[in-house]
C-alpha cells in the first residue's frame, strides 16, 4: 500500500514529461571559457564544481530525499562535450513530438539552447570521433553492421564503493587525496597526473557538499515560509540530513538514503552517464536499517518503506539523451539503475536480510521501470524471499531479474576478483556480474556486432548484398563449399575479423577518453582509483573490463543449422538456390521459406544438435575477444546482450537462411528468435543454459514469456520458481520473466507467424494460439484480459 | 509393437512440455492416440480414432499446391476455404504430409518406442524435480496402450520419475488395476462424464457401468485410493443438473475419494474437430453461479474442488 505522500509523488511521474534543460549547459559553457587552461582533470573538475555551486536548489512538494540532476522536475542534460551539438541542433524540434523518447524543451529553453550550442561546434567526443575513426569502421557502423561504443557517452556503468562513502564521508575521500598529494613531490609525467587527478578528486568533491549545503539552505528558507507543521518539520529535517551528509557518515538511515541518492545524481550531473548501478543496497545499506528500524526503533519499518519508495522515485527522475538511431536501439528511456539484493557474504553465507525483502517490497509498491530489482540467488537464499520475487513476476511486473550466484560468481572470478570479491560480486551494466566492493569498472558497451550481416557476408563472399559495397573479407563463393564445417568457418573469420575492428576502434575512443575525458568524481567513489591516482579512465579502478555484445545470435545458429539441414545434408535446395531466396526475400518461394522455417532444428527446443552450434559459435567469439586487452590495461568481455539494437540492426538485414525475411528485428538477446521456440518454456531454458554461460563474462539476458494461464495461483508461484530453479541448476546465470498480456496476444493475432510458439495450455488440452479459429482467439484474449485484471 | 530388447512402441498424438494443468507440478503429458469413448465435447478430438489422420490446418497453409500434385487418388482440392481433403478417398498414404513444408498437413500421430518417448520425458528431469512433477500419460485413453503405457511407466520408475494417470476409467480392470499399482503412479485423474448411465451412453457411446466398477475397484484399496482425483467435465444443461451432481458427490464422499477436479466446457476442441475432418457439436458451459454450487456440493462433503481448464 502506497502512502498518500508516496501515491502523489508517483502519480506526478507518470504525469510528467520528461524535459531537457538549458541550466547545466549554460553553466558549464560559462565555466569552459573560464578554466579552459587547466591541466584536462582540475579544468573538468572546476566546470562541474561551478554547476554545482551555481545551478537550481529544486525541493519539491511531499519529497523527503532531494537532490536533482537539473532546475526542473524529470529534467534532462545536454551535454555537448561528449554528444554533437551538430544534432542537438538539428533535431531540437523534434525532441518533443519524435516516437522513441520524447523531452519537452520550453521555449525560453530552446532559445537558450541555441544560443549556447555554437561555442561547441566540432568539440564533442562525438565530432572528435568522426575526425579520426577510420573510413571503414564508420562506414560499417553507419551500415548498422557492427557498432563501437564511447563515440558519444561517457565512460560510465559506476557502481561505487558505497560502503566507504557511507563509512568515512566524502570528507574522508578529500583528505586522503590530500594525504597523497603532500606525499608526493612529482618527478615523472605519471606523478603529475596522479597530482593533478587527486586536486581533480578534491574540488568535485567540494562541489557535492556545497550543492549539499545549498540544499540545506533551501529546505530552511521553504521551512521558514511553510505553514504545515508537519511539512515544516519534514523541511527542517531535510535541510540537517544535507548539513551532515555526503560530507560525514551518516547518523540515520534517512541521512544514508539520502548520501547514496546524493552521490548518485551527481553523477548525472557530472557527465550523461548511463547504467549506474545501487549495487548490493541490502548490505551497505544494513546497518543504518538495523539500527533505526530494529535495535532502536527510531522509525516504524513503514517509516522506512516509505523513505525507500522516495529514493526509489528519484531515481525514475534522471535521464540521458540519446540520438534518434540509440533512442531505437536503447527504447525507453532505458537507465539501467540496478538494485541488487539477496546472495551471499564473501564468506559464502546468505546475506539477505529484511531490508532485501523491504527493497522488493518497495518496488512491489510502486511497480516503477527504475530501479531494476536483481534478486541473487544462492544455495542459502530464503524462499520467502525468492517467492516474493516469484510473485511480483506473476503479476506481469517482470521484475525482479533472478541471479544464479553459482554461475556469477565465475564470471565475477574470471574477471580478476579473488573468491571473496566474486562472492560479494554487483552488478556493473545490466546483467554483467562483476567482483563486488565497488571496485570494478565494465566500460560501457564497446561494440555489438550484427550476426545477421555476418551471415549475409558469407553468403555474398564479403559484400553487403543491402549495398552491394564490399565490406567484410572474401571469404571465397559459398557454392564451392563442400560441407557445413566450411560454411562455419568463413563465418568465424568473418566475426572475428569485426569483433577485431570494434576493438581497434574502441581502444582508439579509450585513448581520447583518457586524454580529454577522465571521470573525477565517478571515478573516486571507485575503489582502487585514488589509491592509483588514475581515473576509471586510465584503468584505476581494481578491476577493469569492456564489454563486447552481439545481435542475432539465434538467427546465426538457425541458419547454420538450416543450411547444414537443407543444403549439406538433405539437398532440398542448393546453396545457390539458398543465396538467391534470401536475396529476393522470398518472393514467390515461400515454400522454400517453410522449409526453411519447419525442417531444420531451431534454437530453443532443447535439441542439443542445434544448441551445439550455439555454444560453438559464442565460445568461439569469447575465447578470441576475452583473450585481447583494451586501451587503460583492462581486457573485453562477451555477453549475449543486444537491449533493443537487434531492431535497427535487423531493419538493415535481409532475409537469412532460418526462415526470416529481410527487415524483421533479429532475435532478443539470448532468446530464441520469437515464434521458433515451439516446444514451451521448460525447453527454451534449457536451450539457454545449455550455451555453457559462465565463460561467456558479461553473462547472457534472457527473457523469458509465460502465458498468465501457465502460472496462474498459487501453484504459479511454484511453477516460476521451478523454472527459475532448474535454469539455474543447468548453469544459468540471468533470467528474467514476462508474463505474456493481452496486447501480446493480439499481436499473436495480427502476426501468427512471429507468435508460433504461443501455447495455448488447458487441463489436458493442448493447441497452439495460431491454429485456432478468431472466434477462439477472441475467447482466449478475452478471458485473459480478464484475469491480468486481477 | 514388441521388439526383442523389450522395447515396445506407442502411438503418440503429441508429448507435452510445461503441463501444468495434469497432475502436481511441472510436467511432461504424454497424449497416446485412440479412445473407446466418443464423448460429444471432447477436446482432443484428434486422439480420438485409434488409426492415423491427418490434422489440415488451414492457418498455416500458403497455398503452393504441392499436397495436390503429389496425391495419388486425387483427394485433396484447393476451395474457396481453402485446402480439403477428400477423407473417404484418402488413403492415409501421408505423402501429403512429407511435401508440406508448411505443416498445414501434418500426421496428427507418430509410433514412437517406449526409449524415444522417455528420451523426451527425461530432459525435463530437472523441472520434475524441483517442483515435485513427473510424467503424465493422457489420451486418448491410456488403457488402449495398457501395455506400453505400462513399460513407460517402468521406465519412469528406472530414472525416479512420477507418473500421473489421466484416464477414462473405460477398460480391462486387470489392466487398470496393473497400471495403477505401480510404485511410481502417484495420481490418477479419474473422469466422470456423468453418473447417469442414460446420459452417458448418449454423450460418449459407451454405458459408465465400467467405469464405476473400475473406480469402485480402485477406491478399495486405499493406497490407490489416495492417488485418485475425480475430474468432471462439466457441459451446461448435459451433466450439470443438481441431482447428477449430488449423487456424484455422494458416490465421491463413500468411496473416501478426497478431491476433485472441475472442467467447464470450452469449445477448443471445435476446431481441431473440423481440422480433422470431423463436425462438433458447440455446448457452453454452467454458468459461474452453478459451478460455484457445484463446488460447494462437493465441499460440504469433505472434497476439496478445483476448477481447471479455463481458457
Amino acid at each position: 500500500m502506497l502512502t498518500p505522500r508516496v501515491a502523489r509523488l508517483r502519480e506526478k511521474y507518470f504525469n510528467t514529461m520528461p524535459a531537457i534543460t538549458a541550466e547545466r549547459l549554460v553553466l558549464a559553457t560559462e565555466a569552459y571559457k573560464q578554466f579552459a587552461g587547466d591541466a584536462v582533470p582540475i579544468f573538468r573538475a572546476k566546470v562541474v564544481n561551478h554547476i554545482m555551486e551555481n545551478m537550481t536548489t529544486l525541493i519539491m512538494d511531499d519529497e523527503l530525499i532531494v537532490g536533482t540532476a537539473t532546475n526542473v522536475y524529470r529534467g534532462a542534460n545536454l551535454h555537448p562535450d561528449f554528444q554533437s551539438s551538430s544534432w542537438y541542433i538539428s533535431d531540437i524540434d523534434d525532441f518533443s513530438t519524435r516516437e522513441k523518447d520524447p523531452y519537452y524543451i520550453s521555449p525560453e529553453d530552446k532559445k537558450l539552447i541555441l544560443e549556447t550550442l555554437p561555442y561547441w561546434e566540432g568539440k564533442a567526443m562525438e565530432d572528435i570521433s568522426d575526425q579520426v575513426m577510420p573510413q571503414h569502421i564508420q562506414e560499417l557502423e553507419s551500415d548498422d553492421i557492427i557498432c563501437v561504443g564511447l563515440e558519444n557517452g561517457v565512460s560510465g556503468e559506476t557502481t561505487c564503493d558505497h560502503e566507504k562513502i557511507l563509512t568515512v564521508g566524502i570528507r574522508g575521500y578529500i583528505e586522503e587525496c590530500q594525504k597523497n598529494i603532500d606525499e608526493m613531490l612529482p618527478q615523472t609525467m605519471e606523478d603529475q597526473a596522479k597530482v593533478d587527478f587527486w586536486k581533480a578528486c578534491i574540488i568535485q568533491a567540494e562541489g557535492l557538499i556545497t550543492y549539499a549545503h545549498r540544499m540545506a539552505e533551501e529546505a530552511e528558507r521553504q521551512a521558514a515560509a511553510c505553514d504545515d507543521p508537519v511539512r515544516k518539520q519534514e523541511l527542517l529535517t531535510i535541510a540537517a540530513n544535507c548539513r551532515v551528509v555526503p560530507e560525514n557518515p551518516p547518523q540515520t538511515f534517512m541521512q544514508a538514503l539520502q548520501a547514496v541518492w546524493f552521490v548518485h545524481v551527481y553523477f548525472h550531473i557530472e557527465v550523461c552517464t548511463t547504467a549506474c548501478g545501487f549495487g548490493r543496497f541490502d548490505q551497505y545499506m544494513w546497518p543504518f536499517y538495523k539500527k533505526d528500524v530494529i535495535d532502536e526503533k527510531n522509525i516504524t519499518r513503514e517509516e522506512a518503506l516509505e523513505m525507500l519508495e522516495c529514493m526509489y522515485l528519484k531515481s525514475c527522475e534522471v535521464y540521458e539523451v540519446r540520438d534518434n538511431w540509440y533512442a531505437t536501439a536503447f527504447a525507453g528511456y532505458p537507465m539501467w539503475q540496478i538494485l541488487v539484493v539477496g546472495g551471499q557474504t564473501p564468506d559464502g553465507k546468505d546475506a539477505s536480510n529484511d531490508l532485501s525483502m523491504l527493497c522488493l517490497e518497495a518496488a512491489d509498491d510502486l511497480k516503477t521501470k527504475q530501479p531494476v530489482m536483481a534478486l541473487r540467488i544462492c544455495e542459502d537464499t530464503p524462499e520467502e524471499l525468492i517467492r516474493f520475487g516469484c510473485k511480483m513476476t506473476q503479476e506481469g511486473q517482470a521484475n525482479p531479474g533472478f541471479f544464479n550466484d553459482e554461475t556469477a560468481i565465475k564470471m565475477a572470478m574470471a574477471k580478476g576478483g579473488t573468491l571473496e570479491e566474486a562472492r560479494d560480486w554487483t552488478i556493473v551494466g545490466c546483467i554483467q556480474a562483476a567482483p563486488g566492493g565497488g571496485g570494478a569498472d565494465g566500460s560501457p558497451d564497446a561494440g555489438y556486432v550484427n550476426m545477421g550481416k555476418m551471415i549475409e557476408f558469407v553468403l555474398h563472399n564479403g559484400v553487403d548484398p543491402a549495398t552491394g559495397k564490399l565490406m567484410g573479407l572474401e571469404t571465397g563463393d559459398p557454392r564451392d563449399f563442400k560441407d557445413i564445417e566450411e560454411f562455419k568457418d568463413a563465418l568465424k573469420k568473418q566475426i572475428k575479423h569485426h569483433y577485431g575492428l570494434i576493438r581497434t576502434g574502441y581502444n582508439l575512443m579509450q585513448s581520447i577518453h583518457m586524454n580529454r575525458y577522465p571521470v573525477i568524481f565517478a571515478s573516486m567513489v571507485t575503489k582502487g582509483c585514488v589509491e592509483s591516482g588514475k581515473s576509471v579512465q586510465h584503468g584505476g579502478a581494481l578491476h577493469t573490463t569492456a564489454g563486447m555484445y552481439v545481435t542475432g545470435a539465434s538467427n546465426l545458429a538457425d541458419s547454420i543449422a538450416a543450411v547444414e539441414k537443407c543444403v549439406f545434408e538433405d539437398k532440398d535446395i542448393t546453396m545457390d538456390e539458398l543465396i538467391h531466396a534470401c536475396d529476393t526475400n522470398f518472393e514467390g518461394q515461400e515454400r522454400i521459406r517453410q522449409l526453411l522455417l519447419n525442417k531444420p532444428a531451431k534454437y530453443g527446443n532443447d535439441d542439443p544438435h542445434v544448441d551445439g552450434i550455439y555454444r560453438e559459435m559464442m565460445h568461439f567469439v569469447a575465447d578470441n575477444v576475452q583473450s585481447w586487452a583494451d586501451a587503460r590495461g583492462g581486457h573485453y568481455a562477451f555477453g549475449i546482450d543486444s537491449q533493443t539494437m537487434n531492431i535497427p540492426h535487423g531493419q538493415v538485414t535481409g532475409a537469412l537462411p532460418d526462415g526470416r525475411l529481410a527487415g524483421e528485428p533479429l532475435n532478443d538477446a539470448a532468446s530464441p528468435m520469437m515464434g521458433r521456440d515451439l516446444k514451451g518454456p521448460t525447453a527454451t531454458v534449457k536451450s539457454v543454459a545449455a550455451m555453457d554461460q559462465a565463460p561467456l563474462q558479461e553473462g547472457a539476458l534472457f527473457n523469458l514469456r509465460f502465458d498468465p494461464k501457465g502460472v496462474a495461483g498459487e501453484k504459479g508461484i511454484d511453477t516460476i520458481e521451478g523454472v527459475i530453479r532448474t535454469f539455474f541448476d543447468n548453469g544459468g546465470e540471468h533470467i528474467q520473466i514476462n508474463v505474456v498480456d493481452n496486447e501480446t496476444l493480439k499481436a499473436a493475432q495480427e502476426e501468427p507467424e512471429k507468435y508460433k510458439g504461443l501455447m495455448v495450455r488447458v487441463a489436458g488440452y493442448m493447441a497452439y494460439f495460431t491454429e485456432l479459429d478468431k472466434s477462439a482467439q477472441d475467447t482466449i484474449i478475452y478471458r485473459t484480459a480478464h484475469l491480468s485484471q486481477k | 509393437m514388441i521388439y526383442q530388447n523389450g522395447d515396445i512402441e506407442l502411438f503418440v498424438g503429441n508429448i507435452q512440455k510445461f503441463s501444468v494443468e495434469d497432475g502436481p507440478g511441472i510436467r511432461t503429458t504424454v497424449f497416446l492416440k485412440g479412445c473407446p469413448l466418443r464423448c460429444a465435447w471432447c477436446h482432443n478430438p484428434e486422439m480420438i480414432r485409434a488409426d492415423q489422420q491427418i490434422m489440415a490446418s488451414r492457418a498455416n497453409c500458403i497455398g503452393c499446391g504441392s499436397c495436390i500434385k503429389e496425391c495419388h487418388l486425387g483427394a485433396i482440392e484447393m476451395t474457396e476455404e481453402g485446402i480439403a481433403i477428400d477423407r473417404e478417398t484418402c488413403d492415409l498414404c501421408m505423402e501429403c504430409t512429407k511435401v508440406c513444408f508448411a505443416e498445414a498437413l501434418r500426421p496428427v500421430a507418430k509410433k514412437m518406442l517406449v526409449s524415444d518417448v522417455m528420451e523426451v520425458v527425461l530432459q525435463d528431469k530437472g523441472f520434475y524435480d524441483n517442483t515435485g512433477g513427473g510424467l503424465t500419460i493422457s489420451g486418448g485413453e491410456v488403457l488402449m496402450q495398457a501395455v506400453g503405457a505400462e513399460t513407460l511407466i517402468r521406465e519412469a520408475a528406472k530414472e525416479g520419475i512420477g507418473v500421473c494417470l489421466d484416464t477414462s476409467g473405460y477398460g480391462d480392470p486387470r489392466r487398470l488395476m496393473a497400471l495403477a499399482s505401480h510404485e511410481n503412479v502417484t495420481d490418477i485423474l479419474y473422469d466422470i462424464k456423468s453418473i447417469d448411465d442414460e446420459v452417458h451412453q448418449k454423450f460418449t457411446g459407451v454405458s459408465n457401468r465400467q467405469i464405476f466398477e473400475n473406480l469402485r475397484m480402485l477406491c478399495e484399496k486405499p493406497k490407490l485410493r489416495e492417488k485418485i482425483t475425480v475430474r468432471m467435465p462439466l457441459i451446461g444443461g448435459v451433466n450439470d443438473g443438481p441431482s447428477l451432481i449430488r449423487q456424484t458427490a455422494e458416490l465421491c464422499e463413500r468411496l473416501g475419494i478426497g478431491k476433485v477436479t472441475l472442467l467447464p466446457y470450452h469449445d477448443l476442441g471445435v476446431s481441431k474437430a473440423r481440422n480433422t475432418g470431423t463436425q462438433q457439436e458447440i455446448f457452453s458451459p454452467p454458468g459461474e453461479e452453478r459451478l460455484q454450487e457445484i463446488c460447494d456440493e462437493f465441499e460440504a462433503r469433505g472434497i476439496k474442488p478445483e476448477i481447471l481448464g479455463r481458457v
